[in-house]
């Protein structure tokens, strides 16, 4: 399994999970302030990276709490809540993106690799390059990533983005974009490549 | 052909871009050296196309002992596959850099009117 790399809104806090939801399903004003508060940051940075928009990811943050807020007496406790919470935030972050109109997009096949008839590869494979070390030429390629992610189309974006960057397992990804198990390893692999085939002419080097 | 030769054009041989004369010369020299005979073997049984489809399980680490085994000897005489796996690894190492970096110069707090927003929401 992938590592989450920024995924589960986990903050520093001098809390528990416990004390926290015991305030929260007593009433306890400053508990609900506290929540925000405290994950409320990291949860806005999912919305963020998924709508791309901050109106948008604002409307995520306080979809995501009062949904929280609706179901805490229906929180078992199976997760923590910081990965709870992220959850939600993702559903509310995709919901929002499905009802926006959709941008024309590249087609997946172009960005796959192409096989020959013996199932070899047809264009000769470039290694790539590490990001730059000097600070303004490694932002420049950050971003440079950063664009070639949003040229995907919406569906692999999503699944790159939750797996990949949001940390979530495969399970989560396919219940969260409604696909089989299997289907949602293969978006995720897919997304991967084509991003890999968008990055090849700006990181590609060495020939095979 | 010798075997500088055969390992040489191996490659080329798998991708179907080697000459007919030397594709010959090749096969015969398979045939005949037992070390590059089990090379050519190791090439054949299993393509570049199906090792790419099946990159991510190689990449989690659930394939089988067998079949991971099956991968690595491709791997470790296919130089399209060698550079594919490399550059596979590195564009999701990129793409988590990049969007870590995406949102770090976010504050660490909330807009003090989301949060107000919110509160407010709650106790409606």
């Amino acid at each position: 399994m992938t590592e989450p790399v920024l995924g589960s809104a986990r903050p520093t806090r001098v809390f528990s999970d416990t004390d926290l939801l015991t305030a929260l399903r007593a009433g306890d004003s400053s508990a609900f302030e506290r929540l925000v508060t405290e994950y409320g940051p990291r949860l806005r940075a999912t919305a963020l990276r998924l709508t791309r928009n901050e109106a948008d990811a604002n409307d995520v943050v306080q979809e995501t709490f009062l949904a929280a807020f609706r179901s805490l007496r229906r929180f078992k406790g199976n997760s923590q809540l910081g990965t709870w919470l992220h959850r939600i935030a993702i559903n509310a972050a995709l919901m929002r993106i499905r009802g926006r109109e959709r941008r024309p997009e590249l087609d997946i096949h172009d960005l796959l690799p192409r096989f020959g008839d013996a199932g070899q590869h047809l264009e000769a494979q470039l290694s790539f390059r590490e990001l730059p070390e000097e600070s303004a030429a490694r932002e420049e390629a950050t971003g440079l990533v950063r664009g070639a992610i949003d040229r995907l189309p919406e569906n692999y974006r999503n699944a790159l983005l939750l797996h990949d960057i949001e940390g979530l397992e495969y399970p989560e990804v396919a219940r969260q974009l409604g696909l089989t198990l299997n289907a949602a390893r293969i978006r995720i692999h897919r997304a991967r490549q084509a991003l890999r085939k968008l990055l090849e002419p700006h990181f590609g080097g060495r020939k095979a | 052909m010798n075997c500088n030769g055969f390992k040489k054009h191996l490659h080329d041989y798998c991708t179907g871009d080697l000459p007919l004369d030397l594709r010959g010369a090749l096969e015969r020299h398979g045939e005949r050296c037992a070390g590059c005979g089990e090379l050519m073997r190791t090439a054949q049984e299993l393509t570049c196309k199906e090792l790419t489809e099946f990159l991510n399980d190689y990449i989690d680490e659930v394939l089988s002992p067998e079949r991971k085994a099956v991968f690595e000897r491709h791997i470790a005489i296919c130089p399209d596959c060698q550079a594919y796996l490399q550059s596979y690894r590195r564009t999701m190492e990129m793409a988590a850099l990049s969007m870590k970096r995406a949102v770090a110069g976010l504050p660490d707090n909330l807009p003090p009117d989301l949060i107000r927003a919110i509160l407010a929401a709650r106790s409606q």
